[in-house]
């Protein structure tokens, strides 16, 4: 019984290897869930052979639908949910082919590793493995492919454009959020985080990258906490004098869907704001053969604070 | 370090090679203390301490229970048990006693709800009480003496061994020292009953990494708010789904325990025996976390007096099981509240079926009863997956109101096909037994189940995550 299962084991492999080899290549494979998305995204950025892309963004789930396309640079989107900022730097080092330019999303940097998800990169042996057997790759994986035959080919475009924030679920959400926040790291922990950002930073920027900080706008409640003030301020403490460029939060009013998400709409809104501060730094890199300081130091806008007041109505 | 992680098949391998080399052979025991304590340690090596120390505890109370001074025996198992008790009570109910009567933000309530959570301590403390108690009540038995050595060191190696066993240390099945002990002697490999340990083995991986892994990753959405933007139907849905995953999770370590311990020579009792078919709450807890129930029948539940002092007392005995067998699972009043809602189905069913009322007579009847049983049991998973209270409510109020919302119909089917195969499992033990012509043409293509599960693990594993009841 054990031989003649392995055998079956054995041939199904083959079979299935040949199928992902003559057909794998002709549907966009995304993977099932949140969790394996984000591996899909690792493996294609990992595995990729003379890749088109010079720009990363690296960042969370708020930083994830930022329409890459839009932005300055053949941008390739490395932000993870669930994941922080520093699990795309990390994938970035372990990667090792250097972006020309990296868009690092704020909000998360100090968050810590999130990257237990991501752990299976970490094994020695393991990218030997999915190179050479790709079946073992998640994309790969029998139910992916069907799912994404069935369903991914042809996704609603347009769905959650426009659909109205439901203001009873929002105040839900911000709550929770705030209670999060009320749990305090200890200083010496988001110091130490903070200075793992920048041990994973400082090498992008000596392999000639450069760095473009930017943070997503969130309810007001979250964006002026005091928490995200401190995280803020050791930001500025570890990076502010050093070379690196900073976009502020937009002085307008951005609408999200639990209090640190935004809307589709105000996704694309954002993608454009981003995009005109990036060209124009770009631009001043270009005339001076370096990019602009950090202007406004990591602190919070403080027009932006008749935001929630908005949503709550 | 998972049964899942490479880790931990690198760990297997080398001790399965070093455990059967003829030369080692009578430092077989030895061998897998080692590797025990390896694989505890690279969990949780700060608290590798605090195992040593309960099995001292028990080294010492077990075996003066044996040969201490005349007299002192029930001194010995008493110290035994409460010391192992306060172990328990110390590193997993403080932080909750703390949170629930101490000032918040206190000195000591800070100290007390940041002690960790020693990995597999209910399991090693419970199985540590049994050794304590069966040696008690078998002290005068020569056949169960016999397994105590004379010489403390020696019996401090089969101690260690008993409770730090790797398959079972960190998540069960909890294993008595009455099944355990008399098994120790040297093995041999063409003793290893290699199909029983490949089916386990095969199984027990497949319910945990593409099963329970895979819904994990969906079911993990079910955290308030954010249910309450959802459909009844997803609800509903993923709630299913959730005890499919639970059944899958717990299972599916249960299995691997199994076969590992076949591969070491070590038999250790089944732990689930097709739970979702059970037709009445007694019959689902003499098939769920078999080896649990039984204990606190065994040591808990019976020494209370059972069913042995009128109706009144056993209802009280029942339910004041259910809420510490509740309790076990967590330091958080829900797993309480969980417990209670058990005993009070357990002591309801009693109540009726001893007034000849809830004795189901036609296969519709007990199909209904059956029905009725999981959906319950599947309710009462949502005090795990939401501890706090209110948010089950929520939750329970939710998928009656959210009718008009949104269904997002692709998760919904990914958890229809990641529950398929469990539902498979359990509708081919109940009408098995009723057509003997579906086992046959089973077992004539069991192979290619075997190698489809195989199939499977390798290619379509989800994101590795540890075992729920690790927590416990």
């Amino acid at each position: 019984m054990i031989k003649k299962s392995l055998l079956s084991t054995l041939l199904l492999l083959l079979v299935y290897t040949l199928l992902i080899s003559s057909f794998g290549n002709r549907f966009t494979l995304i993977g099932q869930t949140t969790a394996q998305e984000n591996i899909v995204k690792v493996e294609d950025y990992l595995y990729q052979i003379d890749s088109p892309h010079d720009t990363i963004l690296v960042g969370s789930s708020m930083s994830e639908r930022l329409i890459t396309d839009r932005l300055p640079g053949r941008c390739y989107n490395l932000a993870m949910s669930g994941l922080s900022s520093l699990d795309g730097l990390h994938i970035i080092q372990k990667g090792e082919h250097w972006p020309r330019l990296v868009y690092v999303e704020l909000n998360t940097l100090a968050r810590g590793y999130r990257f237990g998800l991501l752990n299976q990169f970490d094994e020695p042996g393991w990218q030997f493995l999915t190179t050479y057997f790709p079946f073992l790759r998640q994309k790969y994986q029998p139910v992916a492919v069907v799912k994404s035959i069935l369903y991914d080919q042809h996704p609603e475009s347009t769905s959650g454009l426009g659909t109205p924030v439901d203001t009873a679920f929002y105040e839900k959400a911000v709550q929770e959020q705030l209670v999060a926040l009320e749990r305090i790291p200890s200083d010496s922990a988001l110091k130490a985080n903070v200075e793992l950002a920048y041990q994973y930073i400082e090498p992008l920027r000596h392999h000639g990258a450069k760095i473009i900080f930017f943070e997503m706008p969130t309810d007001p409640r979250i964006q002026n906490h005091i928490l995200t003030s401190t995280i803020r301020q050791y930001l500025h403490n570890r990076f502010g004098d050093s070379p690196y460029a900073k976009i502020d939060l937009p002085t307008g009013l951005y609408q999200t869907n639990d209090g640190v998400h935004l809307t589709q709409p105000e996704i694309i809104r954002y993608t454009a704001y981003l995009s005109q501060h990036v060209n124009h730094l770009e631009g001043a890199a270009t005339l001076s053969h370096h990019i602009a300081p950090i202007s406004s130091p990591f602190t919070p806008h403080k027009d932006s604070g008749q935001m929630g007041t908005e949503i709550a109505r | 370090m998972l049964f899942t992680s490479p880790q931990f098949i690198l760990l297997a391998l080398i001790t399965f090679g070093l455990y059967y080399f003829p030369v080692l052979r009578r430092w077989q025991v030895l061998i897998l203390i080692i590797a025990s304590l390896t694989f505890y340690g690279y969990n949780q090596l700060n608290l590798l301490w605090l195992l040593l120390l309960s099995v001292t505890i028990n080294i010492i109370s077990s075996y003066y229970v044996v040969y201490g001074p005349p007299g002192s025996q029930k001194r010995f198992a008493t110290g035994g048990v409460v010391a192992n008790l306060a172990i328990l009570c110390f590193f997993k109910y403080s932080p909750l006693l703390a949170h629930s009567f101490l000032p918040a933000n206190s000195d000591v309530e800070v100290w007390l709800v940041t002690l960790p959570l020693p990995i597999g301590i209910s399991f090693f403390t419970f199985q540590g009480i049994s050794l304590v108690v069966d040696t008690y009540r078998n002290r005068h038995v020569a056949s169960y003496r016999s397994l105590i050595a004379r010489n403390i060191l020696k019996h401090a190696e089969t101690v260690l061994f008993f409770k730090a066993f790797f398959p079972q240390l960190v998540s069960g099945p909890i294993v008595k020292a009455h099944d355990f002990l008399p098994q120790i002697k040297t093995k041999y490999l063409h003793e290893v009953r290699w199909e029983y340990c490949f089916r386990s083995l095969v199984l027990g991986y497949f319910l945990k990494m593409v099963i329970a892994d895979n819904l994990k990753d969906h079911t993990f959405t079910i955290a308030y708010p954010y249910f309450e933007n959802m459909s009844s139907l997803t609800l509903v849905t993923l709630l299913f789904g959730y005890s499919i995953q639970i059944f899958a999770d717990f299972a599916g370590y249960s299995l691997i325990a199994l076969g590992l311990a076949g591969l070491f020579g070590y038999q250790f009792p089944i732990n689930f025996n097709f739970p979702y078919i059970s037709s009445s709450f007694s019959d689902f807890w003499r098939r769920w976390h078999i080896s649990l129930s039984s204990f606190l029948r065994e040591y808990l539940y019976i020494p209370l007096g059972g069913n042995r002092h009128g109706a009144t007392r056993t209802y009280v005995n029942l339910l004041l099981t259910m809420v510490l067998g509740g309790l076990w699972h967590g330091a958080a009043w829900s797993y309480a509240i969980w417990g209670l809602a058990h005993g009070l189905a357990l002591a309801t069913e009693r109540f009726l079926t001893d007034k000849g009322r809830l004795i189901p007579k036609s296969a519709l009847a007990k199909l209904v009863k059956g029905v009725w049983v999981f959906v319950f049991v599947t309710l009462a998973w949502l005090l795990f997956k939401l501890p706090n209270f209110s948010h089950v409510v929520a939750y329970l109020q939710a998928i009656l109101l959210n009718t008009h919302k949104p269904t997002n119909p692709i998760s919904i089917m990914l958890i229809l096909v990641y529950a398929l195969p469990v539902i498979a499992y359990h509708l081919y033990y109940l009408f098995g037994n009723y057509l003997p012509s579906i086992r046959m043409n089973w077992s004539r293509g069991e192979f290619i189940s075997y190698g489809l599960m195989l199939f499977m693990i390798i290619t379509n594993s989800g994101s590795g995550g540890t075992f729920i009841y690790f927590q416990f």
